[in-house]
């Protein structure tokens, strides 16, 4: 599903260069569930917003689904994004002035979903996170575990074949965090996507399939 | 993005910010506002002027005079080589031939040669009047728009009809003032001529007597001028001149060509003049006028350009501000698939909306002044005497005119300055990267 092949990424802060990413060659077979472990600036957020293609790599190639994502424009990235990843995040980000339902709704906007089917996928998919009786509801009235789960159903709005969290549990207690989790485990095997997951908790990684440690930009071999 | 989700999310994205985009559109309305009354003003002084001046003059007719006579030889001089070539030449007359070819030019209605008496004046009783004496033929006074107020349009041997002010030119020379005269329709009116012939040593002075049968409706320019025929007029000249006159010959000093319509006029004008005839009409000086309004118009239109310059900084400022705001927004919007030219086309709506409302509501809040305007200033005028109002032009009582393509002009013209405030920010927000905005804080 995901092969990267001598993957660099180098950011230059000032004056010094930062490789993030040195050298990463690497195979996701399609439906794994990954966890990505490593200590801060390891380069585990960097590879996972290249492979979302929020970010482009800078030496390397990255193949996702199939397609080549290093040579794509603008517009070929913006589709890529659209019809293959789904993005959960740290800090939920959920638009405030939009209800669940419309946050939800909100990426099939994009991929010109006529409305009716929006809304009635979002239900659904609210439904299936547990959240049917809050559609009504403002991100600043829900919880912060409600949050995620608003995220998680938008990630999934798409129907997605990768599946991107970057730690998804961080801004939780450790029980709404293993209600995600658990969430997150059967989104995997009902839609059968491919799932990659940052974290720095070895509790919350313990569901992955498979842990992926990086350090210094690599990734280490165990 | 559909269309209707991008109007849904513009319009969401404006009720968010309600109270700036009010605020921000309000200077919008002030711009928008100056622009009409502004406009409307000069556009209502240009109409006022204009209405005047269509009372004194008939804009289809064409003045054509042999370019031999009287002073507008030096006028209507032509240049160059032909000016050389002309002052040898014998300069061309408005023979029937010439007649025939002018009638023929296209858009000519009508051509009305005139035969002028200037050897005499009138008189009544014992006063003495000043008018134009011109001989027609029987269909002339229909041809020049001319219709008889009282009276008949007859002009046969003996009768003559006259301007409608031609009875206040009378000025009785014993009392030493001028005539209080009611009407003259019915009355005699006599000729006088003087002649002075170079084999007599003394001026010799005939007089002819015409019965006044009709008095034209005020028209502008024949209030002053009396009509008789062409064949009884040429007869006053032959005696003058102390020689018989064919004018397929010697040409006549005066022709009227009346255009089919007023836009054909410039175009006649020219054909005569390059016929070697001087030729004058009302339209010149009309469209000196329009000139003059034109620019007015547009310095007026300008300063309230200004304002909605101003407004279009106000928006730009306005979005920028929303970007700031909404930057984690626009990396979501991209990480969750939308294009750049989706971002971008959500913040132009933006900005072409707050031109929009601010264009709407500033076309309602500028006819509303002119509305108000034209009700203040016909009372102020109502009070004083009407002698006031006649600067304004008779029939006119709109001061202040609104142009039927004024509000639509405006209100694009605002979307438009909108639009193009809004190309700076759009532009930022869609070119900003994904990753960056998703950890702006």
């Amino acid at each position: 599903m995901v092969a990267a092949r001598d993957l660099h990424r180098t950011y230059t802060m000032g004056r010094a260069e930062v490789h993030a990413l040195a050298g990463v060659t690497l195979d996701i077979a399609e439906g794994a569930f990954i966890a990505v472990m490593g200590p801060s600036g390891s380069g585990k957020s960097t590879l996972l917003n290249l492979i979302g293609g929020l970010d482009r790599a800078s030496v390397g190639s990255l193949r996702v689904a199939g397609q080549e994502i290093t040579t794509l424009d603008e517009n070929g990235l913006a589709f890529y994004r659209r019809r293959v990843c789904g993005f959960i995040f740290q800090s939920f980000n959920l638009v405030s002035s939009m209800t669940a339902l419309q946050n939800v709704e909100f990426p099939l906007v994009f991929a010109r979903v006529p409305r009716a089917e929006r809304t009635r996928r979002a239900r659904y998919l609210l439904d299936a996170v547990g959240l049917g009786d809050r559609v009504g509801h403002r991100p600043t009235e829900l919880s912060g575990g409600e949050q995620q789960r608003v995220a998680v159903a938008r990630a999934l709005a798409n129907s997605p074949r990768v599946l991107l969290a970057d730690e998804p549990t961080g801004n939780l207690d450790s029980h709404t965090g293993a209600e995600i989790m658990a969430l997150l485990g059967r989104a995997h095997q009902e839609a059968h996507l491919t799932l990659l997951m940052v974290t720095h908790d070895p509790g919350v990684a313990a569901h992955a399939q498979q842990i992926l440690r990086m350090r210094d930009g690599q990734i280490q071999i165990d | 993005m559909t269309f209707g989700d991008w109007l849904r999310t513009v319009w969401s994205n404006l009720n968010r910010m309600r109270g700036r985009v009010i605020l921000t559109a309000f200077g919008v309305v002030i711009g928008t506002t100056a622009v009409m009354v502004l406009v409307s003003l000069g556009a209502g002084l240009q109409r006022s002027a204009m209405g005047s001046l269509g009372g004194i003059s008939n804009l289809k007719r064409i003045n054509v005079t042999s370019a031999s006579s009287g002073y507008e030889v030096a006028m209507a001089a032509p240049s160059g080589k032909e000016a050389a070539a002309g002052s040898r030449n014998r300069p061309k007359l408005l023979t029937e031939a010439a007649l025939t070819e002018i009638r023929a030019l296209p858009g000519v209605a009508a051509v009305i040669p005139l035969e002028q008496f200037m050897g005499g004046n009138l008189r009544f009783r014992n006063a003495f009047g000043y008018a134009e004496i011109l001989g027609v033929t029987p269909e002339a006074l229909a041809q020049l728009d001319l219709t008889v107020e009282a009276g008949s349009a007859d002009l046969a041997r003996g009768q003559m009809v006259i301007g409608s002010q031609v009875k206040d030119n009378f000025w009785d020379e014993q009392k030493g003032r001028s005539m209080n005269i009611e009407t003259l329709l019915g009355e005699i009116l006599s000729i006088e001529g003087m002649r002075y012939l170079s084999d007599q040593p003394e001026p010799s002075t005939r007089t002819w007597r015409y019965n006044v049968v009709g008095v034209l409706a005020s028209s502008g320019q024949s209030d002053n001028q009396v009509f008789i025929s062409q064949r009884e007029v040429q007869g006053m000249n032959e005696w003058l001149a102390g020689r018989r006159i064919d004018r397929t010959r010697d040409g006549y000093e005066r022709v009227i060509v009346q255009a089919a319509d007023t836009d054909e006029v410039e175009a006649i004008q020219q054909s005569i003049r390059d016929m070697g005839f001087t030729a004058y009409s009302d339209l010149d000086a009309v469209r000196q006028l329009n000139t003059f309004f034109g620019v007015l118009q547009a310095v007026l239109g300008s300063i309230g350009a200004i304002a909605l310059l101003v407004a279009a900084l106000g928006i730009v400022n306005t979005l920028s501000m929303a970007i700031l705001e909404r930057t984690r927004e626009i990396g979501l919007m991209k990480a969750l698939g939308a294009r750049n030219h989706d971002v971008m086309l959500v913040f132009l709506g933006e900005a072409a909306c707050i031109g929009l409302l601010g264009g709407v509501l500033g076309v309602a809040i500028g006819w509303g002044i002119s509305s108000a305007a034209n009700v203040v200033i016909g009372s102020l005028l109502g009070q004083s005497n009407g002698a006031v109002s006649g600067i304004f032009g008779a029939g006119s009582t709109d001061f202040v005119y609104t142009p039927f393509w004024l509000p639509p002009f405006a209100i694009v013209f605002a979307t438009l300055i909108g639009l193009l405030s809004g190309v700076y920010p759009a532009l930022r927000a869609a070119t900003l990267d994904p990753l960056r905005a998703l950890k702006y804080e």
